[in-house]
């Protein structure tokens, strides 16, 4: 009875839909390519500034980070290089992260909103660091080690990953002051096959009871973690390598702060660099 | 992912020639994309924002689109990691949806079939899911399965019980009238 009920529905509800206007469609279609086409065209540029030497391993060079000037009102946002960790506030607008120097390794593209700051990942805070009564902030990242001991650096005494996704998911849960707060559950992120944990950072390590040791990067260096930080924690499986996503809050983050990172984290995109 | 999809006999074309335009395909398959959405979500303006964006998705991909053996079921593979990808909004809605006295508005004309949609509403997301898909959209279990990324096995569970509560969901809502 339900079968036939929800086709009948089916018929009588595709006659009523409306088309919508597929120019306005094509038009933001072709906004997005034209974007795309423009993050090519960065690419080039930096590959070009590498090949001359001109930019150091572990930073990207100033003129790497010219944003690409629109050719009129309809073009694209701009996309600008992530400049990292160098403490202060973005412009709003899309930027391009690099979680990996491996040769054809995808690269990110984040969407901010006005105000938010550049450290290992997009964050926001309130006055000093150091003080903050909250905190909200995004890493993408490729996982090389994970800690054994947080108040030891992961790089020199934690576990090695082997960069599949198995392998991470594996060793997150293990990490010591991590309690995963969910069963991690299989999800389909940034267009990719995912796995979803939900993850807190607990106090209770003696000798270090502040930030502690989480894991050890490819471009980021060793990531820390703040004490009850609650984190939406997605491995994501992009063709076999294994990419971090963590979106980590406080108990007093602003409720639209967070919603800004939800948003910041819908509107990621890995891309290849083309 | 291959587009491993075949379509149901009379609704859909399985395949399509490679000068086959966007506009053919939006012509051919957009209102039933936006039904099967409507299925998924349980919302109307959702359905159609999330096939909208896959036709500019679809779009912007240029010539890789072009290629796809079967755009239907690209455009919902497409709309379906949309909705995925949603993820906080919608965990967002739920945990505050008990608290809502409102109900999204359906579409407008379909007052005859609306007990179908609240039903579905009613329904765990889990299951809404797989019937959508499966009788909305007329892909098999397998291909369910492959969509969602979960064993045929649980698909064939979900609409087990999916077939059930909506069946029960129904019976009620017509004894009410």
């Amino acid at each position: 009875m339900s079968d036939l009920e929800l086709r009948e529905f089916r018929t009588r509800a595709e006659e009523l839909v409306d088309l919508p206007d597929l120019a306005e469609l094509e038009g933001r279609g072709r906004r997005l390519r034209q974007r795309r086409v423009a993050l090519g065209a960065g690419l080039a540029a930096a590959v070009l500034a590498v090949t001359g030497g001109l930019v150091a391993a572990n930073q990207r060079d100033d003129a790497d980070s010219t944003p690409i000037e629109p050719p009129d009102d309809r073009a694209p946002a701009e996309v600008v290089d992530y400049p990292g960790a160098v403490m202060e506030t973005l412009d709003a607008g899309t930027y391009l992260m690099q979680p990996s120097r491996a040769a054809g390794a995808p690269e990110v593209l984040v969407t901010l909103p006005p105000g938010w700051n550049a450290w290992e990942g997009p964050n926001r805070f309130e006055g000093d660091l150091d003080t903050t009564p909250w905190y909200a902030g995004l890493l993408v990242v490729n996982v090389t080690a994970v800690a054994t001991d947080p108040c030891d650096n992961p790089a020199a005494t934690g576990t090695a990953v082997d960069g599949t996704p198995d392998d991470l998911v594996a060793a997150i849960k293990r990490i010591p002051g991590l309690r995963v707060t969910a069963t991690p559950e299989s999800d389909q992120l940034f267009g990719y096959p995912a796995t979803h944990l939900q993850v807190r950072r607990v106090p209770g390590f003696g000798r270090c009871d502040g930030d502690f040791a989480l894991f050890d990067t490819e471009t980021n260096g060793v990531v820390v973690g703040g004490i009850d930080t609650l984190a939406d924690t997605w491995v994501v499986d992009v063709d076999g390598q294994a990419f971090l996503v963590d979106a980590g809050v406080t108990p007093k983050t602003p409720p639209e702060i967070q919603e800004e990172l939800y948003a910041i984290v819908d509107a990621i995109e890995f891309v290849d660099p083309e | 992912m291959p587009e491993k999809e075949t379509l149901a006999p009379g609704r859909v074309e399985s395949s399509r020639s490679a000068d086959t335009t966007l506009a053919e395909v939006f012509e051919l398959s957009y209102r039933r994309l936006v039904v099967q959405m409507y299925g998924v979500v349980g919302n109307f303006g959702e359905a159609e924002d999330l096939v909208q964006e896959a036709f500019v998705r679809a779009s912007a991909a240029g010539g890789r689109f072009r290629r796809v053996d079967n755009p239907e079921a690209w455009l919902r593979r497409t709309a379906i990691n949309l909705h995925r990808n949603r993820w906080r909004k919608l965990r967002n809605f739920n945990r505050v949806r008990p608290r809502l006295e409102v109900v999204p508005p359906d579409l407008p004309g379909l007052e005859e079939h609306v007990v179908v949609i609240e039903s579905l509403r009613k329904l765990p997301d889990n299951q809404r899911e797989v019937l959508a898909l499966h009788y909305l959209a007329d892909l098999p279990v397998v291909q369910v399965s492959e969509l969602l990324g979960v064993a045929e096995g649980t698909v064939k569970s979900r609409l087990m019980r999916g077939r059930e509560a909506l069946a029960a969901l129904l019976s009620e809502e017509e004894s009410h009238e």
